[in-house]
């Protein structure tokens, strides 16, 4: 068969066009989508071969007395912005009326307390049914939003679980911080990369708690790895009820609340 | 009509063609083969590498230290506070971070205000019940909480023994002044500070 | 701020430039959309605008990733889209979709005013002559049968290029439509609603465009060219009211727990730029003022003219306000659905309401450009003959 110069340049193009799409992605098809940091299975039961840690991070809301001295100690440890609109982590006031009314504030993002005459005026006069405090932070989901948005594969998920974003790599575009349905995420105002709560990675890899848990006075927040039976964590699983923020949206979060109140989102 | 003269009759398809090429190799495959330079990292060619990522995130320096590390300079405090009520709340919750102490002396933080105190324990509808609470209008008259109590080992509800030692107690009418716990009736005939310890002994 | 907003919330984080971005894919995806009801679709009467839609499209595509890479935190690193996205991510779609379709634009410009070209460099001298014989690629060749072969690619490509186009807004409503965090994006609706909308601003930007064009030239208008653009505007429009309409009604239907938000939303947060702007001045006006145009048999041709550009107006406000209304309008409403933050363009600076116009002043520069140097208005230069729908590259 002969195979004129035109054709041959025409099949060799063809074949060298298409080689060329699909080396190209082929690395990040690689990198980015099947990696299992990318897009992370929630893992079965612990088994014998499969060791390493499986955080959980609980919060009970029952003891929280609003203290405010997590937010702070987070912001110390990593060095997170002082303004009240850069947090890691954060606490909300709820109060809730006799009139099934649902408010809810967190002046300074809570990390002075509450205590302060301002803060308090607006309930003075209110019929109050219930108040309490709700401690916020990223809940380090096992089906994260917030990871398979990202272009440039920036964010992602450490063996353990923990949800990072690796500085160097972010762009600063923010699809991320749109996709958190908690509003745990922000732009770094001096890097202009996102940031987010890590656990106190530094920490919790050295065996230490997170920041926020080392602080808390009345230990409303608890950290502790689920594989390991006598962890903290593992009792009040086993022990109390407990529940996560909004459930209906499926993230299948990792930071669980002890004493949480219909209507807390 | 051979494919010699067709080739020259789309010699413009052609050059589009291999300049498409051109454009296409450059952009997506140039940038995959060549070694890229250091410099580079930061304008685009930053290579994919979360488990170096998560190494640097867990190299970062600590500055919440142990708490247990405390009590090799403060055996004193340390072991009051071990067995009081308040050993819930590690050293650095109230005295800041420690790691800049341990490594280079810096002073923590040592604050005895009455807000400071409050910002756990000052009254508010939204704490557990069953937490200790006080309305500060009303409670101390103003005095510093650590005048009567001991932050390390606070106690609740006790006032000293009646009769008490006056030694260790300087401020006599923070307790029996107007409005203290123990007011001294109002027609009592000294009312200054300085003139209790003429009258009152030991 | 009203109500509650979690903290993180305070700072509003896509602004006005990401509010103007889907603006014009818009422009880009429509006015593509009007060449190739010509080139493919065989719609004659689009033909004094099929050329000039073209060039169009790819004055406001190059445009397009300015207003996104000056938005980026790390604008310097914006390269990362290209050489190592995560492909899970609708928005790393960006590089390689823009990339094709400016691709696949190129040829097709190309292809189609390459007759012209040749001709320029055959006549001129200098540097002119350089600038076109560079664009011609050397190859003076525009014989019958040349000729006919560019015509079946550039309907090839105008075929390709109708998915291409819908693929580029599609996957920027996309961007929006699939972020279940946020209740006012969250509808598989979201692609369709942009990509209707974007049929609809780029048909009326080519129709004022046209007009003000051909005023200027002191060229007589085609009406037959207008009245069919105006009628596929209105078509456009009305599915575009339909769509939008449908994702608001079936949010009140459900009242699902986000629905009081919402609520408060376009009622009370955004109830000028959507009720008023969006719907009242940008839809329902307009398509009152074009059936009028197309009604009343009585109205002078020019008088007609002046309603559609006039309707054609009116309705890219609408579609600008729709962008801005889903945009920032999304990220008023706390995801705590307890409050809204607040956000108002600042004048100056990166996100400012001057960048936005620059960047939307522009593609019109790039088109001047565009047209002094392969002006699309030429009628002795035989276009391609419409055919039908199915047409394979085969000598």
């Amino acid at each position: 068969m002969k195979v004129s110069r035109r054709q041959f340049i025409k099949i060799g193009g063809k074949n060298l066009l298409g080689a060329i799409i699909i080396w190209s992605a082929f690395p990040s098809l690689l990198q980015g989508v099947s990696s299992p940091e990318a897009v992370r299975k929630v893992s079965p039961a612990p088994t014998p071969t499969q060791r390493g840690h499986y955080w959980r991070f609980i919060v009970d809301i029952r003891k929280c007395i609003g203290c405010g001295k997590c937010v702070k100690a987070c912001k110390l440890e990593n060095d997170v912005p002082l303004e009240p609109e850069y947090n890691r982590t954060w606490v909300e006031r709820y109060v809730i009326t006799e009139n099934e009314e649902i408010l809810v504030d967190s002046p300074n993002a809570g990390i002075d307390g509450f205590t302060a005459d301002y803060m308090n005026i607006k309930y003075r006069n209110l019929d109050i049914r219930k108040s309490f405090f709700v401690p916020k932070l990223c809940n380090h989901c096992d089906k994260p939003p917030c990871v398979p948005v990202c272009p440039v594969g920036a964010t992602y998920a450490t063996k353990e679980g923990v949800i990072l974003v690796d500085r160097k790599g972010c762009i600063g575009c923010r699809y991320c911080v749109q996709a958190c349905p908690y509003g745990a995420r922000f732009l770094d105002p001096r890097l202009k990369v996102v940031d987010k709560c890590t656990w106190c990675y530094h920490r919790i890899t050295k065996g230490l708690p997170p920041a926020c848990v080392e602080v808390c006075p009345v230990g409303a927040r608890v950290f502790g790895d689920l594989r390991d039976p006598e962890s903290a964590v593992s009792k009040i699983i086993r022990e109390e009820t407990v529940g996560i923020l909004k459930p209906e949206i499926g993230c299948e979060n990792k930071v669980y609340y002890v004493g949480l109140e219909e209507g807390v989102r | 009509m051979n494919a010699e003269t067709e080739n020259r009759k789309n010699r413009h398809l052609v050059r589009a063609g291999a300049l498409l090429l051109a454009v296409l190799v450059v952009a997506f495959v140039v940038p995959r083969v060549m070694p890229v330079p250091a410099f580079l990292e930061d304008y685009g060619f930053y290579p994919k590498r979360s488990a170096e990522n998560a190494q640097e995130w867990a190299s970062l320096p600590i500055k919440y230290v142990d708490h247990s590390i405390c009590r090799d300079c403060h055996q004193d405090n340390y072991g009051v506070w071990e067995k009081s009520r308040h050993s819930t709340i590690s050293c650095e919750s109230c005295h800041g971070p420690g790691q800049a102490h341990l490594e280079q002396g810096a002073s923590l933080e040592i604050d005895t205000s009455r807000e400071s105190c409050g910002v756990c324990h000052a009254q508010l509808p939204s704490r557990p019940k069953g937490f200790p609470q006080v309305d500060l209008a009303a409670h101390g008259n103003s005095a510093a909480c650590v005048s009567c109590h001991n932050p390390h080992a606070p106690q609740i509800g006790k006032s000293p023994r009646i009769p008490h030692r006056l030694e260790g107690h300087s401020q006599c009418l923070l307790c029996h002044g107007e409005g203290g716990i123990k007011p001294i009736p109002s027609d009592h005939r000294a009312q200054g500070q300085d003139t209790c310890l003429s009258c009152h002994k030991k | 701020m009203e109500g509650f907003i979690y903290p993180n919330e305070v700072n509003l984080e896509w602004d006005l430039l990401i509010a103007i971005y889907p603006y014009i894919t818009g422009l880009v995806a429509g006015a593509f959309i009007v060449s190739a009801l010509y080139h493919v679709f065989g719609i004659a009467k689009f033909k004094p605008v099929a050329r000039f839609s073209l060039l169009t499209a790819l004055a406001f595509l190059l445009v397009a990733p300015l207003p996104l890479v000056i938005h980026l935190g790390r604008p310097e690193r914006a390269l990362e889209m290209f050489l190592r996205p995560n492909l899970v991510s609708a928005m790393s779609g960006f590089g390689y979709i823009w990339m094709a379709y400016l691709l696949l634009l190129l040829a097709e410009v190309w292809l189609v005013f390459r007759p012209d070209i040749v001709r320029y460099a055959q006549s001129s001298q200098g540097i002119k002559k350089a600038v076109y014989s560079a664009l011609a690629l050397g190859v003076y060749d525009i014989s019958p049968q040349a000729l006919a072969t560019d015509n079946r690619i550039i309907r090839l490509l105008s075929l390709i290029g109708i998915p291409a186009a819908s693929l580029l807004h599609g996957y920027v409503g996309f961007i929006f439509g699939a972020i279940k965090a946020n209740p006012w994006w969250s509808t598989p609706l979201m692609p369709i609603i942009f990509l209707t909308s974007a049929a609809v601003s780029g048909i009326a930007l080519l129709l004022v465009l046209y007009v003000t064009v051909t005023k200027l030239r002191k060229a007589s208008l085609d009406y037959e060219c207008l009245h069919s653009l105006a009628l596929w505007l209105g078509g456009f429009l009305t599915l575009a009211l339909t769509l939008e309409g449908l994702e608001v009604l079936s949010m009140l239907y459900e009242s699902a727990e986000s629905w009081e938000i919402i609520r408060q939303l376009i009622t009370h947060k955004i109830a000028v730029t959507y009720l008023g702007v969006q719907y009242a001045l940008g839809t329902l006006l307009p398509l009152l003022i074009l059936g009028g145009a197309e009604l009343l048999k009585r109205l002078r041709e020019e008088t007609k003219t002046y309603l559609r550009v006039l309707a054609a107006a009116l309705i890219l406000i609408g579609v600008l306000a729709m962008r801005w209304n889903v945009v920032i309008g999304g990220q008023l409403m706390s995801k705590s659905l307890r409050g809204f933050t607040s956000y108002v363009p600042p004048i100056w600076g990166e996100a400012g309401i001057i960048t936005a116009t620059v960047l939307m002043l522009l593609p019109f520069l790039l088109l001047a450009v565009f047209t002094y140097l392969i002006p699309p208005w030429q009628a002795e230069v035989k276009p391609p003959e419409p055919r039908k729908v199915g047409v394979w590259w085969k000598g």
